[in-house]
């Protein structure tokens, strides 16, 4: 078993940085699933937190120049990995300063570690210098995989693009002081509103002219001329996927499934997503 | 109201009472802002209490705060500050400040245009709060509404011989009051037309004290009307409350006689030259000796 990858990219190797930055503040552990083209990120903190379930999905090919997996046997179509954000994001932090290029690779000292090799431009002249920073790892053995497999993207009834989601964060912050609950609300005509209503204060806001990016209705509601779908989600789990957001975002798409789930995606770019289920909550 | 009562049909809403129709001729009061950052600022100031009574009337708009019975903050807005504002006769409510300062500041210190209605006695206020840089973005927000009792009546005699007023720069005095020791629980103001003009002397718990002197020729004095000395203690905590419209004060009129009421004013700065300004009442301790 063997894993090795090179980034050469500053913008990437930014990105790359931001996305683990996300999900130190996520969660304490994280589950690392490289596979020959794509590395995923999963976060699902034990049960009894706020944070919402994230994973986010990086195209290797995208991010790393150089890109070599081997696995242990014909059995292994993967490595599984579990390792702390929280370490990862302080082995890559000279990311942000003038790196040339990084260098992930998994060894073995006494125990299992992800080294992380990263070469920084000298501000003053034209030297580098090389930081390696060993991360230590838990490698997830094949009988395990089944307790972290990788979450469906739902098919959500109602997929809907919001741009600028600068003003949906400070709008879950406010509404987290005043409801527990915020319910999500849609229609095919590309209106959104998000609604949070107690005994104080009924707030409404209305989203306008969205741009609809996927309908699959019910079989009830085929031949209706507007498709409408809802659901009410905790207000604080929200507010905790787009506070720990670190990345520039273009775009959020926001999914609803009638009183089952919210599915969020934060598109960084072509092949790489952060994607959140936010669960229903009864009123 | 353009998309709750929709949404109340539609089964998302259930709160019958927190919506309003749209008919614009129903309404006893409507008020339209081009920007809530004053405003907002405004209310800021005056979140120590729990309740906030809002009185309208043809001369503007106040909302009023107490603490007890030693001290009172009031908003004043007068109609021009609105780009549009109509009332019917004299209201009179009470709504959550809490709730208001939260709404407000919904869309997090972009600044919006605010159009405020109002229908009547169990009527929620209605906020409907855009965005200027987004069309498509629009907030509604129903806040419920109570009746009480009206804030107290705390008043100085102008024609009073004891009455002094000054006018201060306000991040000056801002500054000064940022200078007092932390732990001091009283304050001493001294207003009278000899040396010191004006000073303010600190009382702390260990009977720790500092003073500060401002002659009244002082850059930061741009008015001072004293005829007679005028002395009194304050509580720290409650002239501390002020600091919150201090600092966005741009003018201060302090006015006091020898009752020892201290009345502040608190000049906020608009673009649109309209007067906007903050008072407050803060009541002085007795005399212990």
């Amino acid at each position: 078993m063997k894993f090795k990858a090179v980034m050469d990219n500053a913008g990437y190797m930014r990105e790359f940085l931001n996305i683990i930055v996300t999900l130190s503040k996520l969660t304490k552990e994280c589950v690392i699933n490289i596979e020959p083209d794509k590395i995923h990120f999963i976060a699902n903190e034990e049960s009894g937190t706020t944070a919402p379930l994230v994973w986010v999905d990086i195209d290797a090919k995208l991010y790393f120049s150089e890109y070599n997996i081997e696995l242990a046997d014909s059995n292994h179509s993967k490595i599984m990995l579990s390792t702390s954000p929280a370490n990862l994001s302080r082995a890559l932090s000279s990311l942000r300063s003038n790196a040339r290029h990084c260098k992930l690779k998994l060894i073995n000292l006494q125990f299992p570690c992800l080294r992380v090799e990263v070469d920084v431009l000298t501000q003053n002249s034209n030297q580098t210098r090389q930081t390696a920073h060993d991360v230590p790892v838990t490698v997830i053995p094949r009988g395990e995989w089944d307790y972290y497999e990788l979450p469906q993207k739902p098919n959500s009834k109602l997929v809907l693009n919001v741009p600028s989601n600068r003003l949906m964060r400070g709008l879950i912050d406010k509404i987290k002081n005043l409801s527990p609950t915020v319910i999500f609300y849609a229609t095919s005509a590309g209106e959104m509103n998000l609604v949070a209503e107690t005994e104080m204060a009924t707030i409404t806001t209305r989203y306008k002219n969205l741009d609809i990016r996927e309908i699959n209705p019910s079989k009830g509601e085929k031949n209706k001329d507007q498709i409408e779908a809802s659901c009410s989600v905790d207000c604080k789990k929200t507010s905790i996927f787009f506070s720990a957001l670190q990345v520039p975002t273009g775009e959020l798409s926001c999914g609803i499934d009638d009183d089952r789930l919210i599915h969020m995606e934060v598109n960084i770019r072509n092949g790489v997503a952060i994607h959140s289920i936010l669960p229903a909550v009864c009123m | 109201m353009q998309h709750s009562k929709l949404l109340y049909e539609k089964g998302i809403l259930h709160n019958k009472k927190m919506l309003t129709q749209s008919q614009y001729s129903n309404f006893k009061f409507v008020a339209r802002l081009d920007q809530i950052k004053t405003f907002t600022a405004g209310i800021k100031a005056l979140l120590f209490a729990e309740h906030g009574a809002f009185m309208i009337n043809e001369d503007g708009f106040t909302c009023t705060v107490e603490q007890g019975k030693c001290i009172q903050a009031s908003l004043f807005m007068m109609p021009a500050c609105f780009s549009e504002f109509y009332v019917d006769g004299v209201l009179h409510f009470n709504v959550n400040m809490n709730v208001l300062n939260e709404c407000l500041s919904i869309f997090a210190g972009i600044d919006c245009t605010m159009k405020m209605l109002y229908k009547g006695p169990e009527a929620p206020l209605i906020l409907v709060l855009e965005p200027q840089d987004e069309c498509e973005i629009s907030t509604e927000c129903s806040i419920k509404t109570t009746v009480q009792e009206e804030p107290m009546e705390y008043s100085l005699d102008d024609n009073s011989s004891s009455l002094n007023v000054i006018f201060i720069r306000g991040p000056d005095l801002s500054n000064i009051f940022q200078e007092f020791d932390k732990s001091t629980e009283e304050l001493e103001i001294t207003i009278s037309p000899r040396r010191p003009h004006f000073k303010i002397d600190t009382l702390g718990v260990m009977q720790s004290e500092s003073s500060i002197e401002v002659a009244k020729s002082s850059d930061m004095i741009l008015m001072f009307n004293c005829r007679e000395t005028t002395k009194a203690r304050y509580k720290s905590s409650l002239v501390r409350m002020t600091q919150k419209a201090l600092s966005v004060a741009s003018k201060v009129a302090i006015k006091t006689d020898l009752s020892g009421l201290m009345e502040m004013h608190f000049m906020l700065q608009d673009d649109s030259q309209a007067e906007v300004y903050i008072q407050f009442f803060i009541t002085p301790l007795a005399e212990m000796d």
